[in-house]
This record gives C-alpha cells, sequence and structure tokens, in this order.
C-alpha cells in the first residue's frame, strides 16, 4: 500500500478530480480510491465535483435575444465574387493544400523563402566587397592582375609576331589584322579571352609559359597558330579553381524563394477556401 | 421550423444519396438527411434553405456560445459571425455531421471573441443576466424549490466566469453540451490528455469558488 501524505493539503486533489470524472486508471486509480478511502476532506471534495458535474448538466439553457436567418442582402455581401462560377476543380486542387496533411506546408515554404533570400544576398556581397577581395573569399592579389598580366602576355607575343598592338585592349587589333591573319587571330582573341576570365589567373601564367616556347622563326601564320594550339593545350592540365558560379547560387536561391513563397501562398489560399 | 413544408418533405422522403457532399452512402438520421439536403440546397444559392439551416441550430449555437462568452453581447455577435461563416464556407462542408460542422464553426468563433477579449481586457465579464426565469409554473410547483434552482444556477454562472477560458470552454462543451473528450479535443484542438486536464482542473477551480455555497449544490442530488 503506497504511503499516503498525512495532511489532505499535500493531498493531490487531481487524482481525486480524475476519479470523480471516471478518468483514473491503473495506479493513479489506486492511489486516488486511497485519498478517498483514507481522508475525509478528499472524499468530500469527489462528492462535490461529482455534484458539481451533475448541477452544470441541467443548466438552463441561456435564452437567444437575435434573429441570425440572413437577409439577401447580408447573403450578397457575404457571397464571394463568383463564389458559384468557380470551377469545382479549381477549389478542389485548393482545398487539397488546405488538409491536415499539408500543415507543414507553411513552415517549410517559410524555410524555403527565407534561404531564397539569404542565397541572394549572398550572391549580392561580393558586388559590395571592397577591391582586392572576390566573391568566393580569396584575396585576389593574383586574381586583379590577371588584366594587367594579360596585356604583358599580349604585349610579349604581339609584337615579336609583328602585329604592332599598340595600347588599348587587344582584342580590336586581333580582330582588326583579322584579315590578313586569320587562324592567328583567332588563337589570339582566344588566348586573350581566356586569360581575361577572373578566374583564370593560373590559366593565364601557364600560358605566358606556354607562348614563350613558340619559336619566333617561324611564320607569321603558323606562329599564331603555334600560340593558338600552345594556349588551348596549356589549358587542359592547369588546375582550375572550382567555386560555386554565382549564377548557380542566384538560380538555386531564385528557385527557393519561388517555391517556399507559392507554398506559403496555395496554404493560405487554400485556407479561404476551405473552412475552419 | 420542423413542420414548414420544405423540411417536412426533406425529412420525409426516403433515403438516398446525397450528392456532392463526398459521400454516397445514404444517410439514415431523418435529421441528418435533413440537414444535407438544406447544406446542398443552400450551396445551390437558395438561402431559404440556409435560413432553415438556421433557425434549426440557432438556439442551440448561442446556448453553446453564449456558456463559453458569458458576455451576451460579445456572444451574440460571435453567433452572428459563426452562422456569415458558415455561410461563406458552404463549398468546404465535407460531409459528416452538419450540428458537428456548425458547432465547430461557433467554437471557434466563440474563442476568437476570447481571444480578442484578452488582447483588449477592458473589464470582467458584467453582470450575468438572470437567465434562471422559467415559465409560470403550475400550481403544484414548490417556491421554495423554484428558489433554490434559480439561486443555483445564478452561482454557477457567476463561477463559470470567473475560470479561465480554456477550463470553461472544455467543462461546458463536456459537463453542460455533453460532447465527449475526443469531440471536445477536435472542437478545441488539443489532445485528449490536455481535454481531461482543463475538465479536472475546472472542477476544482469552480468548487474551490463555491466552497461556501456547494450545500447547494449537495442537497441536489
Amino acid at each position: 500500500m503506497p504511503h499516503l501524505p498525512d495532511s489532505h493539503h499535500d493531498h493531490d486533489l487531481a487524482l481525486v478530480a480524475a476519479l470523480a470524472a471516471g478518468d483514473a486508471q491503473g495506479r493513479d486509480h489506486t492511489r486516488a480510491t486511497e485519498l478517498v478511502t483514507s481522508c475525509t476532506e478528499c472524499a468530500l471534495v469527489r462528492d462535490d465535483l461529482v455534484a458539481l458535474a451533475s448541477s452544470l448538466h441541467s443548466l438552463p439553457a441561456p435564452r437567444r435575444t437575435r434573429d441570425y436567418r440572413l437577409t439577401a442582402e447580408q447573403a450578397a455581401t457575404l457571397r464571394p465574387t463568383g463564389w458559384r462560377r468557380q470551377p469545382l476543380g479549381w477549389r478542389r486542387f485548393l482545398g487539397a493544400f488546405g488538409g491536415t496533411g499539408f500543415r507543414f506546408a507553411t513552415p517549410v515554404g517559410t524555410a524555403m523563402a527565407t534561404l531564397g533570400i539569404a542565397g541572394l544576398l549572398l550572391s549580392a556581397v561580393p558586388s559590395s566587397l571592397p577591391a582586392g577581395t572576390t566573391g568566393d573569399g580569396t584575396n585576389s592579389a593574383a586574381g586583379a592582375p590577371p588584366a594587367a598580366s594579360d596585356a604583358a602576355i599580349l604585349e610579349s607575343v604581339v609584337p615579336s609576331l609583328g602585329y604592332g598592338l599598340s595600347g588599348g585592349s587587344a582584342i580590336p587589333d586581333a580582330s582588326a589584322s583579322a584579315a590578313a591573319y586569320q587562324p592567328a587571330a583567332t588563337g589570339i582573341a582566344k588566348a586573350s579571352a581566356r586569360a581575361a576570365a577572373p578566374s583564370a589567373a593560373p590559366s593565364a601564367a601557364a600560358s605566358t609559359e606556354s607562348v614563350t616556347s613558340i619559336d619566333p622563326s617561324a611564320p607569321p601564320a603558323s606562329r599564331a597558330a603555334d600560340l593558338a594550339q600552345a594556349t588551348t593545350t596549356s589549358d587542359t592540365p592547369v588546375p582550375t579553381r572550382t567555386t560555386t558560379s554565382p549564377t548557380a547560387l542566384v538560380f538555386t536561391s531564385l528557385l527557393l524563394l519561388v517555391g517556399g513563397a507559392m507554398l506559403v501562398l496555395l496554404r493560405a489560399a487554400s485556407r479561404r477556401v476551405t473552412p475552419a | 421550423m420542423l413542420d414548414s413544408p420544405r423540411l417536412a418533405i426533406a425529412v420525409g422522403r426516403a433515403a438516398q444519396p446525397v450528392d456532392d457532399l463526398h459521400s454516397n452512402e445514404v444517410v439514415e438520421d431523418p435529421i441528418q438527411r435533413r440537414d444535407l439536403i438544406l447544406v446542398e440546397r443552400s450551396r445551390g444559392g437558395d438561402l431559404g434553405a440556409f435560413n432553415d439551416l438556421v433557425e434549426c441550430y440557432q438556439d442551440q449555437l448561442f446556448a453553446l456560445v453564449a456558456r463559453m462568452v458569458p458576455d451576451r453581447d460579445q456572444a451574440s455577435d460571435a453567433v452572428q459571425e459563426a452562422f456569415f461563416s458558415a455561410y461563406r464556407n458552404l463549398h468546404g462542408f465535407r460531409g459528416g455531421s452538419v450540428r458537428s460542422w456548425l458547432s465547430r464553426i461557433a467554437v471557434n468563433a466563440a474563442m476568437d471573441t476570447q481571444r480578442a477579449r484578452k488582447r483588449r481586457p477592458v473589464q470582467p465579464y458584467p453582470e450575468l443576466e438572470d437567465d434562471s426565469w422559467q415559465p409560470p409554473a403550475g400550481p403544484e410547483a414548490d417556491p421554495e424549490r423554484t428558489a433554490v434552482h434559480a439561486e443555483r444556477t445564478r452561482m454557477l454562472r457567476e463561477a463559470l466566469t470567473t475560470i479561465t477560458d480554456d477550463q470553461r470552454n472544455a467543462i461546458v462543451l463536456f459537463d453542460v453540451e455533453g460532447y465527449d473528450y475526443q469531440e471536445i479535443a477536435d472542437l478545441t484542438g488539443v489532445s485528449l490528455g490536455t481535454v481531461k486536464s482543463r475538465i479536472h482542473r475546472g472542477r476544482l477551480a469552480l468548487r474551490a469558488r463555491l466552497e461556501d455555497r456547494m450545500e447547494l449544490l449537495r442537497s441536489d442530488r
């Protein structure tokens, strides 16, 4: 037999209430029965609770003081626009999102939208960083010079080819000389285009090596072809930096944002279509 | 109300499947069949059918809401809002018991009113109207018994206004309206254990409020 506290104030009246309601089971029932058999005040509480429940059941119903029938004007106001013309399939589709099975839609949608916004903000950060840093978080001490080193490469190559490259961008000159040296110009243009890419600094360095190894005594056209080939072949072994493209990040973020917003909106719309 | 030609036809006709209520089961209960037919007609734009439904349930819903929201004006507004909501959402009714559907809407409206009152606390619930008045009884009625009954009703109503909204809702739905635990859990959106706990604690709280007048209730047994 479990030990019961001596004082009635220490007795668990919730157990007595459960017993009075017929809800006490197992150990609780045993303990509650012990309480009401050993403590007269607990027994009184039990009797009072039973009497209360019985009296509540016989409470007279409050009288209504208003007629709640709808007037035609009220009905017209309450009826949504196009209420009866809306296709059933549309309502059914929205109604499917209003069920308890889609209770997760709002939190998941909110989370997706938040991730999307965070992603968009992250992708916007590089443009607001101070000069000398890149979007992938690396200091571009080697990244800023690529443009300069590209120009140096072209300066070192082009005079030896006799193209007369003089300042400015190499590409216009290359395209200008394309009439005479079409393959060579194309190769140079390719080289400069590759070297101009911000993430191709190592590649540019490699192409410098390969360009300097071109035989200057060869005819200009074949030298240009060699240059193009050297540049092409030198691209292959050079390790490229594997970073997530900002475009992919933006695209994914937008997808998340739109998807999340659609989930939240669908859920909200379905809750309007289906009743409480 | 129930003797209107429309309802007499609805109740009197042979049991038949009611379309568009997501169920092809034949409804045996005449009240339920009547309700489903009225809902179906209301969906078709028949305002009279909806008002027949209102007539059938307005007393019941008002009694339910007025016990949950002791302020009569607020209770009345909540019932009106519940019927508005029911009319707006007729297309969302998915079959089953119309009474339960309407009760759920009314309970939600009452709980919304309670929440709004919590957000803008103004004053405790005003003195309740004395609903203990009963039609003049026959000569066999005992005046003392009538007076005791009136006093008991008044003190119970008063005590009900002093406990928490959650406890009052559970007690009204269980002890007064006669819903079972599971129905109350569905209506109020809480677990079965919470419903039981609220009822037990609510009764204990009521007893604590009425401790010095419990003799009046004991004598009723």
